[in-house]
């Protein structure tokens, strides 16, 4: 997407607005649902995201990028999300495909395990891990985004790497 | 490098973001701890691991069809809102009409009563201080009725003098002024006039 124009979306330009959700829709879907781990949840929660930044253009002052600004949004609904929802483990979407039985049962193992190890990593320490480690995010950003020092989320993205290692490490 | 500062800058070695030099001395402990070795194997392992979970991809319907959703619930949220707002108002003439009607109500019931105005001629109790309009009115009254009090009424046209000034001003009545006064204050209807 070009550079946006922050007045006309401030002013709730509707051709505007579908560019952006059109840019960014999937983007975003791919880090809630890595969040969340659910797909309902994560389409749910990515649409509530494109609501909530409507409803809130004119807070937009363009100190970030829209696209941070958005993460951001979407975070705060997720974290929402995760603390309503009980922490269960389910069957994966992923895994309904795939021919051999055999590799379908060994993916559904390492999905569930890293579902699994995933959901048990606190809120923040999870986004850190997955803004860094899927989107290459910066640490600067990271700490701008989810409001916390670099240092600290320097040492969040080590904590979660040190965990997964520890509760996927017999996988292999 | 001893064991702490390779556990300081793994991440950055893992991701590959350590100076040469620094890289050069992680390579070389790992040739000789062990435990270090196998901890770095255990964390490139996952995140290889990792790196292969997918995220299921969103269908071309669910992508097109994103944009009008969105709409849809901001339509219906505006709708909401707008509801909200009517009620909003609604309550808040319907309660500001009740209130108006329990004043009016308490007003028309003290109208009754006789005891809630007390008038002493004391010369400093004579502007009754709560009270303007009984004030005004008690003036007015003596000034329409009799030429005797002329100081007050000057008092009174001079846009009301303060109490002290008023004060001095019915010290100085003789006793005969003064008598006439009471009779008059007695002769007040003051239910009427509150």
């Amino acid at each position: 997407m070009e550079k946006l124009d922050i007045q006309k979306f401030r002013r709730g330009d509707e051709n505007l607005f579908r560019e952006i959700v059109d840019s960014y829709g999937e983007r975003l879907y791919n880090i809630v649902f890595r969040i969340v781990r659910n797909v309902d949840d994560a389409e749910e929660i990515v649409q509530e995201t494109f609501v909530v930044a409507f409803i809130k253009r004119k807070g937009f002052r363009g100190e970030s990028s829209i696209y941070t600004w958005l993460v951001r949004i979407a975070y705060n609904l997720s974290i929402n999300r995760i603390k309503k929802t009980k922490p269960t483990v389910e069957l994966d979407p992923r895994l309904s495909s795939g021919s051999n039985p055999e590799q379908e049962i060994e993916r559904e193992e390492v999905a569930q395990r890293i579902d699994e190890a995933v959901k048990e990593l606190p809120p923040k320490q999870r986004t850190v891990f997955i803004l860094r480690f899927y989107e290459n995010m910066p640490y600067k950003k990271i700490s701008n985004l989810l409001r916390c020092k670099e240092g600290t989320t320097k040492a969040l993205y080590h904590f979660a790497v040190e965990k997964l290692s520890a509760k996927l490490g017999d996988l292999y | 490098m001893n064991c702490k500062e390779f556990s300081n800058r793994l991440m950055d070695y893992v991701e590959g973001l350590l100076p040469h030099s620094q890289e050069v001395g992680m390579n070389e402990h790992i040739k000789h701890c062990e435990v270090c070795r196998l901890r770095l194997e255990k964390i490139e392992k996952t995140l290889t691991i990792l790196k292969e979970d997918k995220v299921p991809q969103l269908s071309e319907a669910k992508k097109n069809i994103l944009f009008p959703l969105v709409m849809e619930r901001i339509e219906e949220r505006s709708i909401t809102r707008r509801r909200k707002r009517k009620l909003a108002y609604g309550l808040s003439f319907g309660f500001t009409l009740l209130l108006v009607s329990i004043i009016s109500i308490i007003s028309i019931q003290n109208r009754g009563k006789t005891d809630i105005y007390t008038l002493f001629f004391n010369p400093d109790r004579f502007i009754y201080e709560s009270n303007s309009q009984v004030n005004s009115y008690l003036i007015e009254t003596f000034i329409k009725d009799d030429t005797l009090i002329t100081d007050i009424k000057n008092a009174v046209d001079e846009a009301w003098m303060d109490k002290s000034e008023l004060a001095v001003l019915i010290n100085e009545l003789s006793e005969e002024e003064i008598n006439k006064l009471v009779e008059k204050l007695k002769s007040i209807d003051f239910i009427d006039m509150l």
